[in-house]
C-alpha cells in the first residue's frame, strides 16, 4: 500500500526531474544568499507575524540560525532557532527522497506516515510557538 | 502451467508483474496484454487461484494510493515563511493520513488539496511581503540618494 503510493508513472518521472531541478536551483540560490549576507545585520523581509503583533513565531530566527550553521556554528544556530535545526534532517531527506524520486522514478520509503505522527508534530510546533514566547530563563533559550 | 506464463512484463517499463495484475506494481500502466487476453479465452477448468504470493515481492493491491499531504511543505513554510498558514496545511495533511486510514478515500483527497493550497497561501504571502520588502528598501536607498 505503502509503496504504490511511492511510484509514478515514467511519464511523471521527466516532470518530476524539471521539479527537482528548479527545487534543487532555488534551494542552492537561498543558501547562498544566506551564507553570503547575514540576516542577524538585516536587509531581509521581516517576519510579518513578529511584525504585526511582536511575539515570536515558529520559525522566527530560523534564517540567522541558518546562516550559523552554513558558517559551522551548530550551537549558535541551536540559539536562533532549535526547533528548525532539529527538523532540518526531516527536511534533508525528503529534499533526497525528492532527487531519488527524480533520479531513479521511485521516492524514499516515507519516514512519518500516519496521523498520530503527524498530529504529535503539530502539538510540537504549537507548543515551540507559545513557549518561546515566554520571557522566563528556561524556555528564553527557544527564542531567536 | 509454467511458472513463467504466470507474469507478464510491463509494456512500458519492462517490470515482471502477475498476469492477474490490473495494473503494473512499479509504472501504474494497466496491464490488458494479449497474455491476459488469451488467458481469459481458455475455456476448460475453473479458473487457476491466484500464484502464490513470493516473500520476496510482495502483491500491490489495486486501490487508490494515498493522496499526497504535503507535510514536508507544510514545514518548510511554518519554518521559513513566518506565517500561521503553514501550521493549517500541517494539521490537513494529519487529517489526508486519517481519513485515508479510515478508508475515506474523497474526504482525504479534499484534505489534500486543502494542505496543498495553505502551503501555497504560507508561500505567497511570504513571498509578496519580501517583494514588497524589496521595492520600499530598492525605494529608501534611491530617495536616499537624491537627497
Amino acid at each position: 500500500m505503502m509503496a504504490a503510493s511511492l511510484v509514478v508513472s515514467v511519464s511523471a518521472v521527466r516532470s518530476e526531474r524539471v521539479r527537482a531541478v528548479g527545487i534543487l536551483a532555488a534551494t542552492l540560490c537561498a543558501l547562498g544568499l544566506i551564507y553570503v549576507r547575514n540576516p542577524s545585520i538585516g536587509g531581509y523581509p521581516p517576519c510579518v507575524f513578529h511584525a504585526v503583533t511582536g511575539l515570536y513565531c515558529p520559525g522566527c530566527g530560523s534564517l540567522r540560525a541558518l546562516h550559523q550553521l552554513l558558517h559551522g556554528h551548530l550551537l549558535a544556530a541551536l540559539d536562533f532557532n532549535p526547533l528548525m535545526v532539529l527538523m532540518l534532517p526531516v527536511l534533508g531527506y525528503a529534499g533526497l527522497s525528492q532527487l531519488s524520486l527524480a533520479v531513479r522514478g521511485r521516492a524514499l520509503p516515507e519516514p512519518v506516515s500516519c496521523a498520530r505522527q503527524i498530529w504529535w508534530l503539530f502539538g510540537i510546533i504549537m507548543a515551540y510557538w507559545v513557549l518561546r514566547n515566554i520571557p522566563a530563563y528556561p524556555l528564553s533559550l527557544l527564542a531567536p | 502451467m509454467t511458472q513463467s506464463s504466470d507474469r507478464i512484463s510491463c509494456p512500458k517499463c519492462q517490470a515482471s508483474n502477475f498476469a492477474n495484475s490490473a495494473v503494473c506494481w512499479q509504472c501504474g500502466q494497466p496491464l490488458s496484454g494479449p497474455d491476459a487476453q488469451t488467458a481469459s479465452n481458455q475455456p476448460v477448468g475453473p479458473t487457476p487461484p491466484p500464484p502464490p504470493t513470493p516473500s520476496f515481492e510482495p502483491a500491490r493491491p489495486t486501490y487508490a494510493a494515498k493522496p499526497q499531504n504535503y507535510l514536508v511543505w507544510s514545514i518548510l513554510t511554518t519554518l521559513f515563511c513566518c506565517l500561521p498558514a503553514g501550521i493549517v496545511s500541517i494539521v490537513y495533511a494529519a487529517q489526508v493520513d486519517s481519513r485515508y486510514a479510515s478508508g475515506d478515500y474523497a474526504a482525504a483527497l479534499d484534505a489534500s488539496n486543502k494542505a496543498r493550497t495553505w502551503a501555497w497561501v504560507s508561500f505567497g504571502v511570504g513571498l509578496a511581503v519580501s517583494l514588497i520588502y524589496g521595492v520600499f528598501a530598492f525605494l529608501a536607498v534611491v530617495i536616499g540618494n537624491m537627497k
